[in-house]
């Protein structure tokens, strides 16, 4: 079966530390900090925004909206050893504001997917690109979710499953149907 | 070959890494506008910060802080004016801030003569930008200030709030200042015909208040204000209220009724921008399809939520709990929910009545049963509507306590049924009717389901052994067909309902000939959205 043993989905574990001691400079008001831990953490929390949101424009403000607020909430935050799922719950309720506010799905708009790829890696990442794609169109949303939040963000499944609010057996049947589906398409496009 | 797990994950994370988006110089470029005094760039000089502010709109009112630039100028002027004047004259006794959207501040000296009007927020240029209030004496600085706030319409019959907080070196004048200040104000707005709600305060500089205050772009006196009701209240958040004017927060604080402490409050806010409770409970109603002379309770309450004032009504008729969020402004309904309370209707029914109910219709094999088709019928007629207006969701029939009965679910436009029907005689057992998504709130009504006789069908609803339209049956066969199985030789079948995405889909997995399939099937269109198979 599918089940996997080990995957490298993120940072390393021990980086927990270094985001809960930049979130005390940032608490501090220290905007170096927030700098370092945008830069680590700015796929986790975008590729998050994505796969609720599957509009890049709304992912993008979403991302802004984060750091801000991080910035500002840094002071309330409690060191817990969790600061990636602290994250991750602010974006997932941007997200959820942002789609309350726009009744109207704007779906996956193909061509402003394609010009934020980068020009010169494109060939290179056809491939990949063409997975994210296939995630964004032919998964259901929680699967969606959940294979990014693995692949992505370093968070384990029973943390996806506390951020989600789904039980654990749900998370873990979504995300092997939806690498699943995926492992289809990339056999039916590399047959082509 | 196939790509395993691994590989795809790796492929999504690189994908998902090139095309992440550069926004720090937006983010920091927002934290210098909001006013976090420790987001320094050293790169920025004070005239570079007020090209910025020109050329971009804040979104908030209240979230621009002019502060270091009037901070620098006026620093300047006074240092000035203090040579010229004498240290005595130019040393701010008092700091009184007036907030009612516009936010400002005046400094005065011993004399009480301003040495200093700060705006503090855009609204509030705007009422000093015809004035100059320097020198001027308090009195009637405040006259000039009430004037122009009720002249530029800030001020008025149905916005008749104003906070006036006072912060003091000497403490006792401090107090002398603020009653006199805020009797001096109810008679301004007096001879504007404006019976005002005026809220007093004294305040000193405070760690916490001072930091939120300069988070949310507000004076230390408002923050005081916000700080009272978010601390009642935890359903408030403290950067919502902070973007409310002094007249929704005041109405927010009768409504809810909160402990005032240190701030005196004279006069009654005013809700006269909104459409009042008795317009609201009629639209609530209406939606509803109720009449007042059928509501047993009610409960109606002004508050503030996800962005906006709202009125909060609850009412009771005999058999359904009503509860509603209408916009206080456009009487435009927020979200509605109803609840149906259960309606015992069956009266035990002697064995000798069974034979009055011919089973016309029965889709089931058995004589004694009414059938499913008369069952969803049944129902349909007592809730009042057709089979057109409605999606089957669930017609099963099972045996619960001794007693068969079917269990019809099904959902119109904007409520869902459930049923329980006798199978022999087909009488309504119980039902109960939810209300679907009306606004934002989430359908949590799992919780309505729940028998006390705990009833398993309705925990999960994942677990349902029969799932209408098409039926188990018909997905299965699909499935099999579509793998070119015949279903006496399939293994380990396993069908299951899902949800997801607001669809209903079956799952069905079976191994056939060494294989091992899954399929993903349409509830209702019976169409395979996905499948796969593997070797088992």
């Amino acid at each position: 079966m599918l089940f996997l043993l080990m995957t490298t989905g993120g940072p390393p574990r021990d980086s927990a530390d270094l985001y809960e001691r930049l979130i005390a400079e940032m608490a501090a008001g220290d905007t170096a900090a927030l700098e370092q831990l945008y830069a680590r953490t700015k796929s986790a929390v975008y590729g998050f925004a994505l796969s609720i949101l599957k509009n890049p424009q709304n992912a993008e403000d979403v991302m802004q909206d984060t750091y801000v607020r991080l910035f500002q909430a840094a002071a309330g935050y409690r060191a817990q050893g969790k600061p990636m799922a602290w994250i991750l719950t602010i974006v997932r309720n941007f997200c959820l504001m942002k789609l309350r506010d726009q009744r109207a799905d704007t779906p996956l708009d193909e061509e402003a997917w394609q010009r934020q790829a980068d020009p010169d890696s494109f060939t290179e990442s056809s491939a990949d690109r063409m997975v994210l794609d296939a995630a964004l169109r032919i998964l259901s949303d929680e699967e969606r979710q959940i294979v990014i939040l693995h692949s992505v963000t370093g968070l384990k499944h029973r943390e996806i499953a506390a951020l989600l609010e789904l039980p654990l057996s749900t998370v873990l049947s979504k995300y092997r149907r939806a690498l699943s589906k995926l492992q289809k398409i990339m056999v039916k496009e590399e047959a082509l | 070959m196939k790509e395993n797990a691994n590989m795809i994950e790796q492929r999504l994370k690189r994908a998902v890494e090139q095309s992440t988006p550069d926004v720090l110089p937006e983010i920091l470029l927002r934290l210098r506008q909001e006013g976090d005094t420790a987001a320094t760039n050293t790169a920025i000089e004070p005239t570079t910060a007020l090209v910025e502010y020109k050329e971009i709109t804040p979104k908030k009112r209240g979230r621009v802080s002019w502060l270091r630039w009037a901070g620098s100028v006026a620093a300047a002027l006074v240092v000035a004016v203090g040579i010229y004047f004498g240290y005595g004259y130019v040393t701010p006794e008092s700091t009184i801030s007036f907030d009612v959207n516009p936010s400002v501040e005046l400094r005065v000296n011993r004399s009480e003569r301003v040495l200093e009007a700060v705006a503090r927020n855009e609204d509030a240029q705007v009422i000093l930008s015809d004035m100059n209030l320097r020198n001027v004496d308090l009195d009637v600085a405040v006259n000039a200030l009430i004037g122009s706030m009720v002249k530029n319409g800030y001020i008025s019959e149905i916005k008749n709030s104003i906070l006036i907080s006072v912060d003091s070196r000497n403490s006792e004048k401090g107090r002398r200042l603020q009653q006199r200040l805020s009797g001096e104000v109810g008679a301004l707005l007096d001879a504007y015909s404006v019976s005002g709600a005026v809220l007093s305060q004294t305040v000193s500089e405070d760690e916490r208040l001072g930091a939120l205050a300069e988070q949310h772009g507000i004076s230390l006196g408002k923050a005081a204000l916000v700080d009272l009701l978010v601390g009642e209240d935890p359903l408030l958040r403290f950067e919502d209220v902070a973007a409310l004017p002094i007249n929704d927060i005041n109405l927010l604080i009768a409504a809810k009724q909160t402990d005032l402490q240190g701030v005196a409050a004279s006069g009654q806010a005013s809700s006269g921008a909104y459409i009042g409770e008795a317009a609201a409970k009629a639209a609530a109603l209406k939606h509803a399809g109720v009449r007042e002379a059928d509501v047993t309770y009610s409960k109606i309450e002004l508050d503030y939520d996800d962005g906006r004032m709202v009125y909060e009504i609850e009412f009771d008729t005999a058999s359904v709990e009503y509860d509603y969020e209408i916009d206080a402004a456009t009487g435009e309904i927020v979200e509605y929910d109803h609840d149906g309370k259960k309606q015992p209707v069956q009266q035990p029914s002697p064995p000798a009545e069974e034979s009055s109910k011919p089973a016309a219709e029965t889709s089931a094999g058995s004589a004694a049963y009414i059938g499913e088709a008369k069952a969803k019928s049944i129902a349909l007629e007592h809730a009042g509507v057709s089979e057109r207006d409605v999606r089957i969701v669930k017609n099963v029939r099972y045996e619960k306590q001794g007693v068969m009965r079917y269990d019809v679910i099904f959902l119109s436009a904007a409520t869902k049924y459930s049923y329980e029907i006798n199978a022999k005689t087909g009488e309504v057992i119980a039902y109960y009717t939810h209300a679907l998504n009306g606004g934002n709130r989430d359908d949590d009504d799992d919780d309505d389901y729940d028998d006390d006789s705990d009833d398993d069908d309705d925990d999960d609803r994942r677990d349902n052994e029969t799932g209408d339209v098409i039926g188990e049956a018909r997905a299965k066969s699909i499935a099999l067909s579509h793998a070119g199985a015949s279903a006496d030789l399939v293994r380990k079948l396993e069908i299951k309902l899902d949800e997801d995405d607001d669809r209903l889909v079956y799952e069905i997995e079976f191994v056939y000939d060494g294989t091992e399939y899954e399929y993903e099937i349409d509830a209702y269109s019976g169409e395979i959205l996905y499948w796969d198979s593997e070797e088992d």
